[in-house]
């Protein structure tokens, strides 16, 4: 007996979608492999909720928030931190000199409080405009202007030779 | 100084950066998923077989009414009857203004009822039934993180529990869940995200006050004569108006048999035909207003080609035309 009809649909949607779902992932977390691991976490949820997700109007707006709601709520538990266990990889290319400036952003966005971090890449990554940013983080406009501000902020410092602490997260 | 044009850049350049091969696992979240689905669905079938209503329906075009001039009886529970093809096993009542839509989808594991407001991130609500337990259902919405229940106010007299992540948090980040026991001991799960009212928990009671449990069969505008007994199992939805294209409604009847994929697909006339996919075979036709697709993929049919193959299949169905009160609730003779 093959995949049924819903099952089909799902495989064709995600591996469609998976390398971008995955560099939204990276961006969040910041390491590839945690990235593989909020990816196949938020997939599977997507696959438990299918027969919703389906019917959805915007398809990748609910498997984005499904994916950046899974980073959050793992923010919250760090469940992550017992279960994610490997020894280093040494499959990742070294960076080059190239690079440097992107390891610089991504060590500072490492800095930023999660919620800041998401309004941040929801909102210059992604393109998202602010109401839409707060449906997917399940907050208010004027929170996401908030964090997105602060978080704008915060990369600033940090990406200046004097870096200063980073404000505190206060996401919805 | 970092502009806004140039983190955007550098968020895009930084995804791109090299990376090791990528260790999804399609298969394992599906195997994952469905053993979490199996635990939830595992009494539900019982439960619905046994109560099913004795009136055919059309599924309501409006299913909002004024709870305050129309209170009915706490979730009345419909009297028994027979196997109908599509069959919604709880409906709305009220609801607040702006709906743009309304759905019911009974696939493998639930039969939902749906409605949906405007916009790509419009408000939905869901209700979904559950079987008959002296405790709430386990939602398992999140296969890591499972929901906790914190005592809600009743449901008309009804035991009821906020479902949420976190126990601090009823309204659950705004992915709200506001499950209650029905009079016949069936639980149901009225889950509301993108909400856009306030007072949310008073507006979630009041939603689930006026909502109706019980199994509503939904009558199609087709009959479908001589169907092999291979087809049966089928996903069905319906929704109203079209999701996919502009319409009155859009009705979706899809069976996986032996790795085929065979969908009939049923519109108003004048709209597009039912869309296909990959390797997909189509025939269509229109008659009395109605509009009939039928699609065949991913894998040859044996079944479907001992009948005509797509041709054949869809010469088997009969157009019941645009007046509801010709279709039917019993379309597989």
């Amino acid at each position: 007996m093959g995949m049924g009809t819903h099952d089909a649909e799902f495989t064709d949607y995600v591996s469609a979608k998976a390398r971008w779902l995955r560099q939204v992932a990276f961006l969040l977390c910041g390491d590839w492999h945690r990235a593989d691991d909020l990816v196949q976490t938020a997939v599977t949820k997507l696959y438990t909720n299918w027969s919703r997700a389906r019917r959805a109007t915007n398809l990748d707006g609910y498997a984005r928030t499904t994916l950046v709601n899974t980073f959050l709520g793992e923010q919250r538990t760090r469940w992550w931190r017992s279960v994610v266990l490997r020894e280093p990889d040494d499959s990742i290319p070294a960076p080059t000199h190239d690079q440097d400036d992107r390891l610089d952003l991504r060590g500072a966005l490492a800095q930023l409080p999660p919620g800041q971090r998401a309004a941040v890449v929801l909102r210059y990554y992604s393109d998202l405009p602010v109401d839409e940013v707060a449906r997917t983080l399940h907050c208010s406009a004027g929170n996401v202007k908030s964090q997105t501000a602060r978080g704008i902020a915060a990369l600033r410092r940090l990406l200046e030779p004097e870096t200063t602490t980073v404000a505190e997260d206060t996401s919805c | 100084m970092l502009t806004d044009d140039a983190l955007s850049k550098e968020l895009r350049a930084m995804a791109e950066t090299p990376a090791p091969p990528m260790r999804l696992d399609i298969d394992q979240a599906r195997i994952r998923g469905r053993r979490v689905r199996r635990r939830r669905i595992a009494a539900v079938a019982t439960v619905c077989t046994a109560v099913v209503v004795a009136v055919a329906v059309v599924i309501p075009v409006a299913l909002r009414g004024n709870a305050d001039q129309d209170r009915r009886p706490a979730d009345p529970v419909v009297p028994p009857q027979t196997e109908h093809l599509l069959v919604a096993r709880a409906t709305f009542g009220w609801l607040p203004d702006g709906v743009a839509g309304i759905s019911v989808d009974d696939n493998e594991e639930w039969i939902d009822t749906a409605a949906r407001w405007p916009g790509d991130l419009g408000m939905h609500a869901w209700l979904r039934v559950h079987p008959v337990s002296d405790t709430p259902p386990d939602l398992d919405k999140d296969p890591i993180r499972p929901l906790h229940f914190v005592s809600a106010q009743p449901v008309n007299g009804r035991p009821a529990y906020w479902a949420t992540e976190n126990q601090k948090d009823p309204l659950n980040r705004g992915d709200m869940h506001l499950v209650w026991q029905a009079t016949n001991g069936q639980w149901v799960d009225l889950n509301v995200y993108y909400a856009t009212f306030g007072d949310q928990a008073n507006v979630m009671h009041r939603i689930a006050a006026d909502v109706t449990v019980g199994s509503i069969p939904i009558a199609v505008p087709i009959r479908i004569d001589d169907l092999p007994s291979a087809f049966d199992d089928a996903d069905i939805s319906l929704t109203r108006p079209g999701l996919l294209r502009p319409g009155a409604w859009e009705l979706g009847v899809s069976y996986w048999i032996e790795g085929a994929s065979i969908t009939i697909g049923i519109t108003p006339a004048g709209t597009n035909p039912w869309p296909t996919s990959g390797n997909e075979t189509q025939a269509c036709k229109t008659a009395d207003g109605v509009q009939v697709c039928v699609n065949h993929g991913y894998a040859p049919s044996p079944v479907l080609e001992s009948i005509g193959g797509v041709q054949g299949l869809l010469d088997r169905i009969t157009s019941l035309g645009m007046d509801e009160s010709n279709w039917t609730t019993d379309p597989i003779n």
